[in-house]
């Protein structure tokens, strides 16, 4: 099965846990953890000569405060890894072809964010959330046993759409967006030659959170 | 016995001057003779080998993490202890690691010790690179030092599914009549052939140059004999289209580039470079139009930029899809008969038997196997022994090996193979590609490693 169709089920299985889950109620403390599909579809070119278009798969974990009825505030962090294959192409027009050098590449984000909550719709509470912070990321690579390794440390900006339902002190959500890393990369590799710089892209992810009621 | 040296200085520059499409080979410097294959002095060898400066192995460490640690928290330890450059065994869980500035391999040494990840560490010694063949001539190949040949065996070596035909004078790859296979050419693959005078398969070298240019890149390599071929696990396909004396015409390359692009074995054609040693000054449409059907064919077409120290560059290496390269010296200045201007793309070390700037007592010019062309003249073929020739015509046949590499390696397209030599070269002479060095001279490992994301 791949990562993409693993992702639709778990979100189709997580959708129907939500439709008989009862509506939420903001506010208090929390913590969230969450696991989704995060792709760098702001480089789409370099995202598919390096890993096919494969999306990564994220996992994490954040706290969150509610304030009022409208309100959350966050602080997550995510880990995302992704496996591919070094690769070469001609020139931005042209196909990239894979060298079988293979390619793991990570990301460590720590983001912070402020969400609104529209109220309850039906049984679920839709939200939009825009976030900023920080994403570590690493680059190795193994070409015959020599290691080849890149790194950096980017600034970064998110912008989510949600909706939640909460059950006791369980709420689960799933939620889509993009992030932004600007001018992260572009300088060497494939990237260079895709002249594309942004680590990031559009997301899904299911997240379970636990507070108080 | 005592090796001889035989210097056949002149035979090439007297054909080019002669010739509509002379062949792009120089001149040649006989390693020895006596009975075709011979032994090159092993004591000499051993001085050589021990006036060569090696790398300081003694200033990096190795460490072997306990069976518990995988992978990532070993890389992870290496940062922590201050490992710059670090290489993984292919086979357990050591590192040979490089400390970054600032840190004493002992200092690395010490701080590994300390991790409870660390199962030992230690300072490395002397070791043999990972593939060294054992060829005995192999430390004579300075052209492969240069290449930085056994990094690149490391991670290519090529395969016999990977064809690179030579169109040529023919090569000594078969028994036939009056013909010998050259004895180093044991283990070496060879595809039919095709001979564009007698339209049959028997491309016989009757001149020498075809099986020097061959032996570059197809030599049998880690055979315990002779010199080693950069491709050395690649097929080769004999094409004669040059005779005796080393004359062709367009109309006989084009033939010889449409057998090769028309060639099948199994249904599918192995054939991925082309590699021609030749070059005039002459355009043909009917050689542009053979070679613009192999480059939609996806096969590489390099040349030779030819050897009068002119500018342009010669046919067919002018031709835009066509990989123009030009030769260089041991001191990776470009060698005196080299063509340039503005067709030239690529730089190889063809060498200059004029120089000795590695000081070995031997003639700089590029050493393989081939026979004696003396006694070729006088219709004997059996001769082997190993020449140091030099030329724009030494140089192309690594720029092609090192295509079949890339094709082996993944690369499909002529053009991409192209644009990754000239992005992985070694800017040679003003910054940027140049009239002198094109895009500069070729590095096979860092064109086979291909590019990361972001590196």
């Amino acid at each position: 099965m791949t990562r993409a169709r693993l992702g639709f089920v778990l979100a189709a299985s997580f959708g129907a846990a939500l439709s008989s889950a009862v509506p939420a109620r903001a506010g208090g403390l929390g913590i969230a953890v969450e696991v989704g599909l995060r792709s760098l579809s702001n480089s789409a070119d370099t995202e598919k000569a390096i890993f096919d278009s494969r999306s990564g798969v994220g996992l994490g974990l954040g706290l969150f405060y509610g304030r009022g009825e409208r309100w959350r505030f966050g602080l997550d962090v995510r880990h995302i890894g992704r496996d591919g294959e070094r690769a070469f192409a001609a020139d931005r027009t042209s196909p990239a072809f894979h060298l079988g050098h293979p390619l793991n590449f990570t990301m460590n984000q720590g983001v912070v964010s402020a969400a609104y909550l529209f109220g309850k719709i039906g049984p679920v509470s839709p939200y939009l959330a825009i976030g900023g912070g920080l994403v570590s990321w690493k680059e190795r690579s193994d070409i015959a046993g020599l290691i080849e390794r890149a790194a950096g440390t980017s600034p970064l900006f998110e912008g989510r759409v949600g909706f939640e339902r909460q059950q006791g002190w369980l709420r689960l959500g799933l939620e889509g967006g993009i992030t932004f890393v600007p001018n992260a990369i572009g300088v060497g590799g494939i990237s260079q030659v895709y002249e594309e710089s942004d680590l990031g892209g559009v997301f899904v992810v299911a997240k379970m959170g636990f507070s108080r009621r | 016995m005592r090796p001889r040296i035989l210097v056949t200085l002149g035979l090439g520059l007297l054909f080019e001057s002669l010739m509509p499409f002379p062949w792009s080979g120089r001149s040649g410097a006989r390693v020895s003779a006596d009975e075709g294959i011979r032994v090159l002095d092993a004591a000499a060898l051993r001085l050589r080998e021990d006036a060569r400066p090696h790398p300081d192995y003694h200033a990096r460490a190795i460490v072997s993490f306990k069976d518990s640690v995988d992978d990532r928290l070993a890389e992870r330890c290496v940062e922590e202890a201050g490992g710059g450059r670090a290489t993984r065994s292919s086979f357990t869980r050591r590192y040979v690691v490089e400390p970054m500035a600032g840190l004493s391999a002992p200092e690395l040494v010490d701080r590994f010790r300390s991790l409870p990840e660390v199962a030992y560490a230690e300072l490395d010694g002397v070791v043999h690179a990972h593939f060294s063949p054992n060829d005995s001539l192999f430390a004579l190949q300075w052209h492969l030092k240069i290449l930085g040949a056994e990094r690149m065996w490391d991670i290519q070596k090529g395969d016999p599914t990977v064809a690179v035909a030579v169109l040529d004078t023919g090569v000594a790859y078969e028994d036939f009549g009056p013909f010998r296979k050259a004895p180093d050419f044991g283990s070496t693959v060879f595809l039919t052939g095709f001979n564009v005078f007698t339209h049959d398969a028997h491309a016989n070298d009757d001149n020498f140059h075809g099986t020097h240019v061959s032996s570059i890149i197809a030599e049998s390599t880690n055979n315990g004999a002779g010199v080693a071929g950069i491709a050395y696990q690649s097929a080769i396909m004999p094409v004669k289209v040059l005779d005796a004396d080393g004359v062709g015409s367009n109309s006989g390359i084009a033939e010889g580039v449409d057998y090769a692009v028309s060639f099948r074995q199994g249904g599918v054609n192995p054939v991925r470079v082309i590699n021609l040693s030749l070059g005039g000054p002459s355009r043909s449409q009917a050689l542009k139009d053979a070679i613009d059907r192999a480059v939609a064919a996806g096969i590489t077409v390099v040349a030779s930029s030819g050897n009068d120290n002119l500018s342009p560059v010669d046919y067919p290496a002018a031709f835009d899809n066509v990989i123009a390269v030009g030769s260089v010296d041991l001191r990776k200045v470009k060698a005196p008969y080299s063509n340039f201007g503005a067709g030239l793309d690529l730089m190889a070390p063809g060498g200059d038997l004029r120089r000795d700037d590695n000081a070995d007592g031997r003639p700089d010019g590029v050493l393989q196997q081939t026979f004696d062309p003396d006694a070729a003249s006088k219709g004997r073929y059996d001769d082997f022994a190993y020449y140091f020739v030099t030329g724009t015509s030494q140089a192309a046949p690594q720029v092609s090996a090192l295509a079949a590499l890339l094709a082996r390696q993944g690369i499909k397209d002529p053009r991409a193979i192209q644009a990754l030599m000239e992005k992985t070269a070694e800017d040679l002479g003003p910054m940027g590609r140049d009239d002198q060095f094109g895009h500069g001279l070729i590095r096979p490992a860092e064109a086979l490693k291909g590019l990361g994301l972001s590196k």
